[in-house]
């Protein structure tokens, strides 16, 4: 009895969220959210007090003031400063490695499922070979090959990311060019290209982008996560997960230094998932 | 055949298999399917023929190979006197355009009706650039839709209304052969009748010839011309629609036409026979599983399509009051047409 | 006729909440099904055939609001919580769908779904249900029984499934069989078999039957009565002989001409114009825009089902008299779609809810 009445406001409480996920705000707040980061990214020279990079011994870790809204660090750089030079380097990290995985792999799978053949049969072995390696493992040997700065972060993320756009697109244009408008568009000798890139495509798009969103929840958690354990983005560069493997040693004293930045991160990442869960939302309701 | 004209369409000796699921794709010798089995058809022009059968018979592969949508293992096929071969120049497509079964998945959701129109018209020249919206207009006036639809997207059409589109689409081309595809069966009643007449009108002030493919005998009868029946990849029975109405001469028609339920009540003569495919028959007649009037001879020996003329066939060892060809040892293996 | 009805239909109505208020998919539906008669549900897609079938069942989606009343043996349906309607599906009403692939578990044994029904509702134990399945797969005209039984779906042919699912629907020896359209997916000679088989084996165990259908000629077949829907109302009912010899409705006479006769080579007469749109019915007789017996009081005929024979009723302005000459469109006409619906209105708007599962019915 008490099991069925707690299963049952279980399944009320998960129909409520299921809910609040699908209603239009949760897209509002999610792209409200992710275009605060990046105007944030894109004035930070202007919205910073300090530069974040200036050290002032003197003042090292100094809590919270009016001269440093969220204090100093233990070189006495600017909290708040840093946090919003982070957003410069986190965002576009991922935005551009997560963007470079969408379109080899959708192209890739789109060429690989329209034309068959030994196409997509060598493409299909490389991501079972893909699947097959554990991602990090491979991100850190690559980092550790090509040398650990921004664009070797981008080419190793493109390298181990596309894997997943090219699986789901594959499977998807499978479906697609069976459908009746593919077929009719090819008797009307349109040219493989425009088949593909007009017909297909565009039908295959929402799924893509509902990957990407999550994928970029993984890329900036994996990019912080790096830079943590010091394989990333090196200091002093004010990335997230630098700041918290900094500011970690002061947790018991100065807690904001290694809490901030990890806010930082888990709001963007949840920005991220209600754009992501909606949109998946909407294609699956059409 | 009528003399110096030539055939809209002529399908000699034509084969499609299709590998079965499991195997790998670099095995050979992979099991395979035969769909089409050596199939000769010929569409006069301006006639429509109607291609009748079950599901799995092979009917919908015989129109995909018009189309050059499926590439037969063999066999030549001919529109218009060109040999269409497997790569065909733009052109050659243009010439036969296909309406397809399901209303749903036939039109692109993403693109609006005018643009799938206007797209086919440039990228084919078929109209000066400036007149692509005009000719638009005109060919949706053709299948009795307003202007308006150009703008419309297809979500926001009845099926009645998609499948106008769908002909219209094949229209634009400008082809000289049709291949529809069982064009009404997912529709209402009331809407299949005026499909069927739009079709009827545009084929005979187009000049198009059609084949169509159909389960339902009763539409195919107020459609065509001629009818062909195909069971599991061959053409078992051809002629006059009228004749094949009126006197079915292979077993398999006869079943076909007891089978449709009738408005006047009368009861349905349907055997228990097992399904199509469900039997496998290696030698003789495909049908001799599920066929009432089976003989000795029709599980040894595959009967011809043969008959008293070159367009009133049959494949059946019994058919125009005959005994078996067979018991006649010259006749055995002549697959020519036509009894001379 | 004296005799009470087995189910009795009255005035059931099914609604759901638009944007601008609520849309009638069904319109007082009023009809009565004899113990072990058969009759046939006729009607276009958005007639309300289906809406009707699934509210009998009690199978409505949360948002869809049911009133009028339906009784079986004299026990109303309506409104009743789910837990009694759940123990009447599958032991009283069984249903028949469309799409067996969509209906049966593509990962089980045949066996075992359908011994898993005999289980809960018979409370039978697990041999008896295993020889009680056997015995229905027999009676349904599938010799090797047997193997069926430990077959998955995919392995049987489209035939063999529908029969699996006619022994499924009558285990429980159900006083009504409904079925939804369950032989729109099968080749011509395969639907013979099954529309013979569900004939002699709903007499075998004395179901009536509720067959859902938009041809006619199918409803001739097997059905006693008939009841014609258009756009959510009854047009006319009777018993199929008379409705069909003598149609007293205008959407009756136009169904039967749009037919494609197999015997008569003469071209169906076409209905112009498209069913209309729930949201916003034409007023008066919801056929009159597309009807060829129309006369100017249509757009304002009362909807009324006149008696106009012994079973026999119809909501036509030409009930009792007899239809008029019809007034036959000419040339282009024949074909010219009807002013469609405009861009602004997505058509087919109830019609998201997919088919009829039987999962639904041991819910």
């Amino acid at each position: 009895m008490s099991a069925a009445t707690t299963s049952l406001a279980l399944r009320r409480r998960a129909r409520i969220f299921a809910r609040a996920r699908r209603s239009p705000w949760a897209l509002r707040i999610g792209v409200t959210i992710v275009v605060v980061y990046a105007l944030v990214a894109a004035f930070a020279p202007l919205l910073a007090p300090y530069d974040p990079l200036a050290q002032d011994v003197i003042h090292s870790l100094a809590p919270p003031s009016g001269q440093h809204l969220l204090g100093t660090d233990d070189l006495g750089r600017d909290v708040l400063s840093r946090l919003l030079y982070g957003a410069r380097i986190d965002l576009p990290l991922a935005a551009i490695s997560t963007g470079l995985s969408l379109l080899a792999g959708t192209l890739l799978g789109l060429v690989a499922a329209y034309f068959r053949g030994w196409v997509d049969l060598v493409l299909s072995r490389l991501i079972d070979m893909m699947m097959a390696i554990p991602a990090y493992p491979l991100l850190v040997l690559l980092l550790f090959m090509l040398g650990q700065n921004m664009w070797s972060i981008i080419i190793a993320f493109a390298v181990t990311g596309w894997v997943s756009y090219a699986r789901l697109t594959r499977g998807q244009v499978l479906v697609v060019r069976e459908q009746e408008y593919v077929t009719a568009a090819k008797l009307g000798a349109l040219g493989s290209l425009r088949v593909m890139l007009k017909h297909i495509l565009p039908n295959v798009t929402n799924q893509v982008i509902v990957l990407w969103a999550s994928d970029m929840i993984m890329a900036i958690s994996s990019i912080a996560a790096l830079g943590y354990l010091g394989l990333g983005i090196q200091a002093p560069t004010p990335e997230w997960g630098v700041m918290i493997a900094d500011g970690q040693q002061f947790l018991l004293t100065n807690w904001m230094l290694a809490a901030a930045p990890g806010v930082l991160i888990i709001v963007l990442g949840v920005g991220l998932a209600l754009i992501s869960d909606s949109l998946a939302g909407r294609s699956g309701r059409q | 055949m009528s003399g110096n004209q030539v055939d809209a369409v002529t399908m000699r000796d034509v084969t499609v298999s299709f590998a079965l699921s499991g195997g790998s794709v670099l095995n050979r010798n992979r099991p395979r399917l035969t769909a089409v089995d050596h199939v000769d058809l010929t569409l006069h022009r301006g006639e429509a023929l109607g291609l009748v059968g079950e599901s799995g018979c092979g009917k919908t592969t015989l129109g995909r190979v018009l189309v050059g949508e499926t590439i037969p293992d063999s066999g030549e096929i001919r529109a218009d006197g060109v040999v269409l071969g497997r790569r065909r120049p733009r052109d050659e497509r243009r010439r036969v355009q296909m309406v397809f079964q399901d209303p749903m998945s036939s039109l692109n959701p993403r693109l609006r009706v005018g643009d799938v129109l206007a797209e086919l018209l440039r990228v084919h020249r078929m109209v000066p650039r400036e007149d692509i919206m005009r000719r638009s207009t005109e060919l949706l006036a053709s299948v009795g839709l307003p202007e308006r639809f150009r703008d419309v997207y297809p979500t926001m059409l009845s099926g009645g209304q998609r499948q106008r589109v769908s002909i219209a689409r094949a229209l634009a081309l400008e082809p000289t052969i049709l291949v529809a595809d069982e064009i009404t069966s997912a529709l209402d009643v009331s809407i299949q009748a005026q499909v069927l007449a739009l079709l009827l009108d545009l084929k005979a002030r187009l000049g198009l010839t059609v084949l169509f493919i159909s389960h339902n005998l009763a539409v195919v009868r107020q459609v065509c011309e001629r009818i062909a029946v195909m069971y599991l990849g061959r053409i078992v029975e051809e002629g006059p629609t009228e004749q094949v109405f009126a006197d079915p001469q292979h077993p398999y028609t006869r079943l076909l036409l007891s089978s449709i339920p009738r408005l006047s009540g009368a009861p349905l003569a349907a055997p228990d026979t097992p399904d199509a495919g469900a039997v496998q028959q290696t030698t003789g007649c495909r049908f001799a599983p599920r066929c009432p009037l089976v003989q000795p001879v029709c599980t040894e020996h595959e009967p011809a399509l043969i008959g008293p003329g070159p367009e009133r066939l049959s494949a059946c060892h019994f058919s125009f009051g005959q005994t078996p060809a067979l018991l006649a040892p010259a006749a055995a293996g002549n697959t020519q047409r036509g009894i001379t | 006729m004296t005799t009470d009805p087995l189910l009795a239909v009255d005035g059931l109505t099914v609604q759901y909440p638009g944007p601008d208020g609520d849309v009638t998919l069904v319109d007082h539906v009023t009809f009565d099904l004899a113990k072990g008669s058969a009759l046939g549900l006729v009607g276009e897609s958005g007639s309300g055939k289906t809406m009707t079938l699934r509210a009998i069942l009690g199978l409505l989606p949360p948002r869809m609001s049911v009133s009028g009343s339906v009784r079986l043996d004299g026990y109303e349906l309506v409104g009743r919580p789910e837990r009694a309607l759940g123990r009447l599906r599958g032991r009283r009403i069984a249903l028949v769908p469309q799409d067996p692939m969509a209906a049966l578990n593509p990962i089980r044994h045949i066996g075992s779904q359908l011994a898993e029904g005999c289980r809960l509702h018979l409370h039978l134990s697990k041999s008896d249900a295993k020889a009680r399945v056997l015995e229905y797969l027999h009676r349904v005209g599938l010799p090797e029984a047997e193997q069926v039984m430990h077959r998955y779906p995919h392995q049987l042919s489209g035939g063999m499934r529908q029969r699996v699912m006619i022994a499924m629907a009558l285990l429980a020896e159900p006083d009504i069989v409904l079925c939804d359209e369950p032989t729109t997916a099968l080749d011509v000679t395969i639907q013979a078999q099954i529309l013979r088989l569900l004939q002699s084996v709903c007499a075998d165990v004395g179901a009536a039957l509720i067959f859902v259908s938009h041809d006619l000629a199918v409803i001739r077949q097997i059905c006693q009565d008939v009841v014609v829907m258009y756009a959510g109302r009854i047009a006319e009912t009777g018993p199929v002989s008379s409705v069909f010899a003598d149609p007293r409705h205008g959407y009756t006479a136009s169904l039967l001409r749009s037919l494609p006769d197999v015997d008569v080579p003469e071209a169906p007469r076409a209905i112009p114009g498209e069913p209309p749109d729930p949201r916003h019915p034409p007023s008066g007789c919801r056929f009159h825009p597309r009807c060829a017996y129309r006369v100017d009081a249509c757009p304002d005929l009362k909807f009324e089902l006149a008696v106009i024979g012994p079973g026999r009723r119809s909501a036509c302005i030409h009930a009792v008299t007899g239809l008029p000459e019809p007034d036959e469109p000419t040339g282009a006409e024949a074909f010219a779609a009807e002013e469609p619906a405009g861009p602004d209105l997505p058509p087919d708007p109830p019609d998201v809810l997919g088919p009829l599962a039987p999962e639904a019915m041991h819910r």
